[in-house]
């Protein structure tokens, strides 16, 4: 047949009537009134303030609480005022400084209200302990030297190179104090060394010359002579540059920030708090020893002193930096506080963090989604499958009120769940024929994906049975890479970022240039994956996985590397390690892959990451996004939510489809995706449903389910897959071509996909002429055919096709148009297939919403 | 390793291209419907294939069947131009010219199995088919779609059905019915033609019903057979004789825990389908848990296989299946071309008084291996078992990770052989792995062997069931097994474990198999030979030499038809590399360890010769190839080492007489 161009009148007016009667457009509009708001109460931050030694200066908060909602932060309206002024001193921003052994109280007034703090200084002239990585790392992380652009780059910068936020101590100590010209992939310096500080003329150290450029400095000024940090690093220097002194090192444990959250208005400025907890319980504020940047400087930037300012309204996170931590605060700004937010009735604990996040950012919610919407979406998520017309009336029609959960339920059972999820987590997983080496391996591998899918396999059980899979069983064939032992360097991120959603690779060549993961976390890690291997029958299939205690033999070349875990800069055997250094022993009847797997199941990420990805697949974007990319600098949106939801994944077994019913019968999940005008901009609350578009297959599957006329896969070795089998059912997908799946961002397996959801200009030339919509519509025995047989009406038609591709009634309006339409056509069967094209190559088709 | 991945990458983006047709000079079967018969019957069976012109009998190997052709037609345009045309595994497609049909005589008293058969022409005989005996009745496959559950047809078990895959993608639905608890098997075989690959074997998958809220009549699958790993055991017929594949014997055990109607469907992999592709499935009840045989036995094996270990080259699954026979020892003595000194003593560990000896072994002895179990616990150093040289231990891995110590006494030079079979579950799904340990538990050698292949940089390893060693010092020695992952055991993870003294002997004997620049050309040349008056062709025949068997090899070939004649001619230049074994070794480099785990080859042409008066009869015969090993000036006893097919035949009309086709 030849592919035919609807470029005639009637399938230009319905596509143009579509999209305007189609669900862009159905917007429901709200109005909020701006009014001024009244301060309600007072607080100091923090309430007990302790200045010693250690501590010697603290920046305190004056926080006003406001009938809109909001917190303010009125620090600098210079309402502090000190009841002892021998005691400590206060700034007019806020910084409290030790001045003497004593107690005092801290006070502030204003229209009414009134908050205390008090105050006690011990010892303010003690020496602090010292602590390399915080006293001077700290200056080199305020000051931006050990920052990844800089010293702490890749390759370092001028041979001079530090650790990303002093994160390894030792090795910037050595650096420094040492000297020298850092390479790479090696351990040894590759010049002379010479010590970057001079002990017998303190001044003329290259540490001090440099920043301060009194010498050529190619990152700037960063200090100058007159700084409090000069001078600290002056004193270190002339105090002989030690690691450590007397006393040893106190390691700064955690950072805490206040505000965690915080939501502005369009003025708003806040003061941030950093916190250290240092090993031995005490506590230091950081707030001007830290370093801070903004997610988004055009929703709020942040001064090196931690003042945040609105800009625009939107959502943020501000990233603080010090003594070997990185923590992250988030800040919303909003434009004109609401003055009344009601919460909707809550329908479990997931709607509890949302929609207290949406009040405490003054979002409102849309309204819950009408019965046929929900069904559409529920029934794309949990199965990839359109409901059939049939069912759409019947659920629409029904007036029990627990049809909702009802149906949640009936679709988690169905085998059309257990297809979909196969193909989920077959992409997930990289079951592809071109991932593994071969088709039989393809294939075993994906039925072990469908086995647990279809037994509903505890997600910790699947995690345990890949990480150590051993033998010729399916769960093994992951550790094929083109048909032979994939390489530990190679296998070992990708099990981290599907279960744990951290992204080591970049830790393989050196210390992550972003995040806090080393080089010698890297490669513990990979060794535990340094003794797989292989027997090989006859290469049909039949590879035999197995950990070889002597590893694998010499080999030659480009795979070297891979014979037993040699450390690329020590050029020492790396014993299998967990993140936090710990070994195991390994060798003899050890299985370290058990050991590992073991490690990673009971870690507290493994169900934050399981959580966030499923959350991620049902909302279009995960709590964290992307969903395999924890880290610092990329925290989640609902860090509660994420907590919750990774107990109660714990506390139910690591149940997928617990998970799910979970997250579906929220009624975060169930709001309408038409946004009111008040939450139209927010696309990380969950104010409304974000429509997102179909998957390929699910998208081919559709259409295919809407014109009734299956695809045909034809496979590379002269065979097909066996009639009406969908895309997503698909054993071995990649041994079966398609340009629709190509075009419209099949992912091609060899590594984790990342499925690019942008459309092409490739795409709208499909919908013109390409033989998916064109071909179908009109094939003999097809939907619209077996409509045309049994003579159907106008109106039959229209609701029928209605059903099918949009999971809805047509409005009455648009009934009585399409028909008006179709009515002005001689060709009935030409008109039909006008409406089933415009409907197919609709945006309310093409997205789940 | 880059090889691999442009190799897989291809294999993903291109159809195995055809590299142009094939100049069939002899005739060629492709396929043939149906696939087999039950005893007692007469049937017709359709073949196609090319060069088919003037066939005139059919010959069955085994002679129990016979058969009348009934029909030979040419075919006039056996594919259309756009049409994919069927291809042998190396890619070069062959085309059908003719169709025959011929009725099948089955007597009730016919072997059951496969039983194969050539065509017989004036070009000479044509390559095997099989044609699959059966003592149930047939059923044809229903004229009407059944492609679908719900459009399935109905069988009452047991049963067995001829059917076919007619077109690309199709799977053939089939219902029945079982009681609570019963247990089945479900056996599939395709048309072996030379234009399937092995993907393209029909397999079986079952299902049950599972009605949704979308669909009312939908099935989910139950079971799948493996795709990869069905084949049979000890079936060199396949790759060796006809299609140079290995054959793929699809089958599935299943219980039934719900009685109900359930659903099976025929299909193949790859979801190929035409209309030559013929396939026969056998339902029975599975009667106890002993194995019983599947779709594809040979009903007339050749005696003259043997198999002694995996081929470097192309290794067999089922060597770990092989029996170790009590007469073990005897069998070896047989190939060893010296008798067994009468009155020699047992050469048990603690009376192995000759150091060194290999063969000090009395027949009587050598006639008997009792095996003795294995007694748990023994699995720490400090509590081993015990074996003697030679002795036979059965044992199993009873859970993941077990191990299986045995020690024993050995004096210094004693050349020893460590054999295994598991009768149970063979590799891959049991891989034993087996370590000989020194007092201090060093390992000294293993039954992994590795190799060198693809550019050199990829380390091959298999598990050996012969791992053969020199014992240096005097001692006391422990042998461990296990599996070679620590997550698989139970009851069926049984294996035997002979230890014994090597015994020098003629290994197996190997017509023209191995790596070569053609594979194709070999198989077709070693598949049969048809020779003309005045015409000579060559065979090279490997010869393997174990446990260091170091006398001649003498290759003779029985039942020569009048006018016909066998020389020992020089080898063959590739030789060499099919000597070898290996395809690469990187130069220098020398890690890994045949002398454990891989025996001498030796390789000798062979010349036969048809003087230009030779009778052309018609018939076709087997020429015997006999291999009688000389050790010492004296030689042995002959054994058989393999037949040909043979048929003296005319020149083609139009042609010249070829006078080598190598």
């Amino acid at each position: 047949m030849v592919p035919r161009l609807p470029n005639h009148s009637i399938a230009k007016i319905l596509a143009i009537f579509l999209i305007f009667l189609g669900w862009d457009s159905r917007l429901a509009h709200g109005q909020e009134d701006a009014v001024s708001p009244a301060l309600l109460s007072l607080r100091i931050v923090p309430e007990d303030i302790h200045l010693s030694g250690l501590n010697p200066s603290q920046q305190v908060l004056l926080l006003g609480r406001y009938s809109d909602g909001l917190e303010r932060d009125l620090t600098g309206s210079s309402l502090l005022l000190l009841d002892s002024a021998e005691v400590a001193a206060i700034e007019e921003k806020g910084r409290l400084t030790a001045l003497a052994e004593g107690n005092a109280t801290l006070h502030a007034q204003m229209a009414n209200q009134s908050a205390t703090a008090s105050l006690t200084v011990q010892s303010p002239t003690a020496p602090p302990p010292f602590s390399f990585q915080h006293d001077i790392g700290g200056i080199l992380t305020k000051r931006g030297c050990n920052d990844s652009s800089c010293h702490a780059g890749v390759k370092g910068r001028g041979g001079f190179k530090l650790s990303l936020n002093a994160l390894d101590p030792r090795e910037d100590y050595r650096w420094i104090v040492k000297g020298g010209t850092y390479q790479v992939m090696s351990m040894e310096s590759a010049g002379p060394e010479t010590p970057r500080v001079d002990l017998s003329q303190p001044e003329n150290s290259l540490l001090l010359r440099k920043p301060t450029l009194l010498l050529p400095h190619g990152g700037g000024e960063r200090l100058t002579a007159e700084s409090s940090d000069y001078h600290t690093l002056l004193g270190w220097i002339q105090a002989g540059a030690p690691y450590e002194r007397k006393e040893p090192e106190v390691v700064v444990e955690r950072l805490t920030l206040f505000p965690e959250e915080r939501v502005l208005d369009a003025r708003g400025i806040h003061q941030v708090l950093v916190t250290a907890h240092l090993a031995d319980g005490r506590t230091r504020d950081l707030t001007h020893r830290a370093s801070y940047q903004s997610g988004n400087e055009e929703v709020v930037t942040v001064t090196d002193s931690g003042r945040v300012q609105a800009r625009s309204p939107g959502e943020t996170t501000i990233i603080v930096r010090t003594a070997g931590h990185t923590v992250s605060a988030r800040f919303g700004v909003v434009s004109e506080p609401l003055q009344a937010n009601p919460s909707p009735p809550p329908h479990n604990f997931i709607d509890d963090y949302v929609f207290g996040k949406l009040s405490r950012f003054q979002i409102p919610p849309s309204p819950l989604s009408g019965d046929a919407e929900f069904l559409r979406r529920v029934c794309l998520d949990l199965t990839g499958t359109l409901p059939p017309p049939g069912r759409v009336r019947e659920f629409i029609a029904s007036r029990d009120p627990q049809k909702r959960r009802k149906l949640i339920d009936a679709l988690l059972d169905s085998p059309e769940y257990v297809d979909y999820w196969t193909f989920r987590f077959g992409q997930l997983f990289r079951v592809a024929a071109g991932a593994v080496g071969g088709a039989e391996h393809a294939y075993t591998y994906w039925r072990w994906v469908w086995e647990n899918i279809a037994q509903n396999k505890s997600y910790r059980e699947i995690a345990l049975e890949r990480l150590a899979a051993q033998g010729y069983g399916g769960a093994s064939r992951h550790f094929l890479s083109y048909g032979e032992e994939a390489k530990a360097a190679d296998i070992m991120p990708e099990e981290v970022r599907v279960f744990l959603g951290r992204r080591l690779d970049c830790a393989q060549c050196h210390d992550h240039p972003y995040e806090q993961w080393s080089q010698d976390q890297f490669w513990g890690l990979a060794s535990f994956f340094g003794q797989i291997s292989r027997t090989e029958w006859t290469g049909f299939g039949a590879a035999v996985l197995f950990d070889d205690p002597a590893g694998r033999q010499p080999d030659f070349g480009e795979s070297a590397e891979t014979v037993k875990v040699i450390h690329p800069r020590r050029k020492q055997l790396v014993k299998p390690a967990f993140l936090d250094g710990q070994a195991i022993a390994s060798g003899g009847n050890g299985h370290p892959r058990r050991e590992f797997a073991r490690w990673v199941t009971a870690h507290p990420y493994f169900a934050e990451t399981l959580v966030n990805r499923m959350w991620g697949y049902l909302f279009g974007r995960g709590l964290v996004d992307p969903v395999d990319d924890f880290r610092s600098t990329n925290p989640p949106t609902h860090p509660g939510l994420l907590k919750a939801l990774a107990e109660d994944c714990r506390r139910h077994g690591y149940d997928l489809k617990q998970i799910l019913r979970r997250i579906t019968r929220s009624r975060t999940y169930q709001l309408a995706s038409t946004p009111r005008e008040s939450n139209r901009e927010d696309t990380l609350n969950y104010s409304h449903f974000i429509p997102k578009p179909l998957e390929a297959e699910v998208l081919l599957d559709a259409i295919s389910q809407v014109t009734g006329v299956p695809e045909t896969f034809e496979n590379g070795q002269g065979g097909q897959a066996p009639p009406g089998t969908r895309a997503i059912q698909l054993e071995v997908p990649d041994i079966y071509p398609s340009d629709f799946l190509q075009m419209y961002g099949r992912p091609n397996l060899l590594q984790i996909p990342e499925v690019e959801a942008s459309p092409s200009l490739g795409q709208a030339l499909h919908m013109l002429v390409g033989t998916t919509y064109t071909e179908k519509i009109s094939k003999k025995g097809g939907r619209l055919d077996r409509l045309i047989q049994r003579n159907a009406s106008h109106r039959e038609v229209i609701e029928e096709l209605y059903l099918a591709a949009l999971s809805r009634l047509p409005s009455p309006r648009e009934v009585a148009e399409l028909e008006s339409v179709l009515s002005t056509s001689s060709d009935k069967k030409r008109a039909w297939e006008d409406l089933i094209w415009s409907l197919i190559t609709s945006r309310e088709f093409a997205f789940n919403h | 390793m880059l090889l691999k991945m442009i190799a897989a990458a291809l294999c993903l983006v291109a159809p195995l291209s055809a590299q142009g047709a094939e100049t069939v000079t002899e005739p060629k079967l492709l396929s043939h419907f149906p696939i087999g018969g039950q005893q007692g019957t007469t049937f017709k069976v359709e073949i196609s294939g090319a060069a088919l012109q003037g066939a005139h009998a059919v010959w069955f190997e085994g002679g129990e069947l016979s058969a009348s052709i009934l029909k030979l037609e040419k075919l006039q345009d056996a594919y259309k131009e756009d049409e994919k045309k069927p291809e042998d595994y190396l890619g070069k497609a062959v085309k059908a010219d003719h169709q025959a049909v011929f009725e099948v005589r089955v007597p009730k008293s016919a072997s059951l199995g496969l039983h194969l058969f050539r065509l017989v022409t004036p070009r000479g005989l044509s390559n095997a088919l099989g044609l699959q005996v059966v003592s149930e009745p047939i059923i044809s496959e229903t004229a009407r779609p059944h492609q679908t559950a719900a459009a399935s047809q109905y069988l009452s078990v047991p049963a067995v059905v001829n059917g076919r895959l007619s077109e690309k993608g199709q799977r053939d639905f089939y219902a029945f019915r079982v009681p609570q608890g019963e247990e089945l098997l479900f056996s599939v075989r395709s048309d072996l033609g030379p234009s399937r690959t092995y993907q393209a074997q029909a397999g079986i998958t079952l299902y049950r019903s599972s009605a949704s809220w979308f669909d009312p009549n939908r099935v989910v699958r139950m079971v799948v057979d493996d795709p990869a790993l069905s084949w049979e055991p000890f079936h060199r017929y396949e790759r060796t004789r006809s299609t140079g594949r290995f054959a793929l014997f699809r089958h599935v055990s299943h219980r039934f825990e719900s009685p109900g109607r359930y659903f099976l469907s025929v299909g193949t992999f790859t979801g190929a389908g035409d209309p030559n592709h013929g396939y026969q499935l056998r339902i029975v009840r599975r009667q106890s848990t002993a194995p019983q045989p599947v779709l594809g036995k040979l009903a007339h094996p050749d005696q003259g296989d043997w198999l002694e270990r995996d081929s470097a080259t192309l290794r067999q699954l089922g060597s770990f299946q092989r029996p170790l026979e009590r007469n073990r020892l005897a069998l070896l003595h047989q190939r060893s071309g010296k008798a067994p000194a009468i009155g020699e003593l047992s050469a048990s560990t603690e009376s192995a008084s000759t150091e060194g000896s290999s063969s000090s072994l009395s027949a009587t002895h050598a006639s008997r291996l009792d095996p003795t179990s294995e007694v748990e616990p023994n699995n720490s150093l400090d509590r081993p078992g015990t074996v003697k040289i030679p002795g036979l231990i059965e044992g199993r891995i009873q859970t993941p990770g077990d191990i299986d110590l045995f020690r024993f006494r050995a004096a210094a030079g004693q050349k020893l052989a460590f054999e295994i079979e598991t009768p149970g579950v063979s590799p891959p799904h049991f891989n034993p792995w087996l370590k000989l340990l020194d007092e201090g538990g060093n390992e000294l050698v293993s039954n992994i062997y590795m190799e060198y292949g693809g550019d050199g940089d990829d380390v091959n390893k298999t598990v050996e069931r012969k791992t053969i060693v020199t014992i240096e010092k005097a001692g006391s020695y422990t042998l461990q097994i296990r599996d070679l992952t620590s997550v698989q055991g139970g009851p069926r993870f049984r294996y035997r474990l002979l230890a014994r003294p090597q015994v020098p002997h003629l290994g197996r004997v190997e017509i023209s198999l191995g790596v070569t620049p053609s594979l194709s050309t070999l198989i077709d040349k070693t598949d049969r030979i048809n020779l003309e008056a005045g015409q000579a062709k060559e065979m090279v025949v490997v010869c393997e030499k174990e446990e260091g068997f170091e006398g001649n090899v003498v290759l003779t070939v029985d039942n020569l038809p009048p006018g016909v004649q066998a020389w020992v001619s020089t080898a063959a230049g590739w030789t060499e590399t099919l000597m070898r074994g290996i395809q690469y070794r990187p130069l220098g480099v020398e890690v890994v360890s045949p002398r454990h785990h891989r025996p001498q080859r030796s390789a000798t042409t062979l010349v036969f010769w048809a003087s230009p008066g030779v009778p052309i009869t018609g018939a076709p015969r087997f020429l015997q190839l006999m291999a009688r090993p000389v050790v010492d000036g004296r030689a042995g006893p002959a054994v058989p080492a393999g037949r040909i097919p043979f048929l003296a035949v005319g020149p083609p009309e139009g042609t010249q007489v070829m006078t080598s086709r190598r």
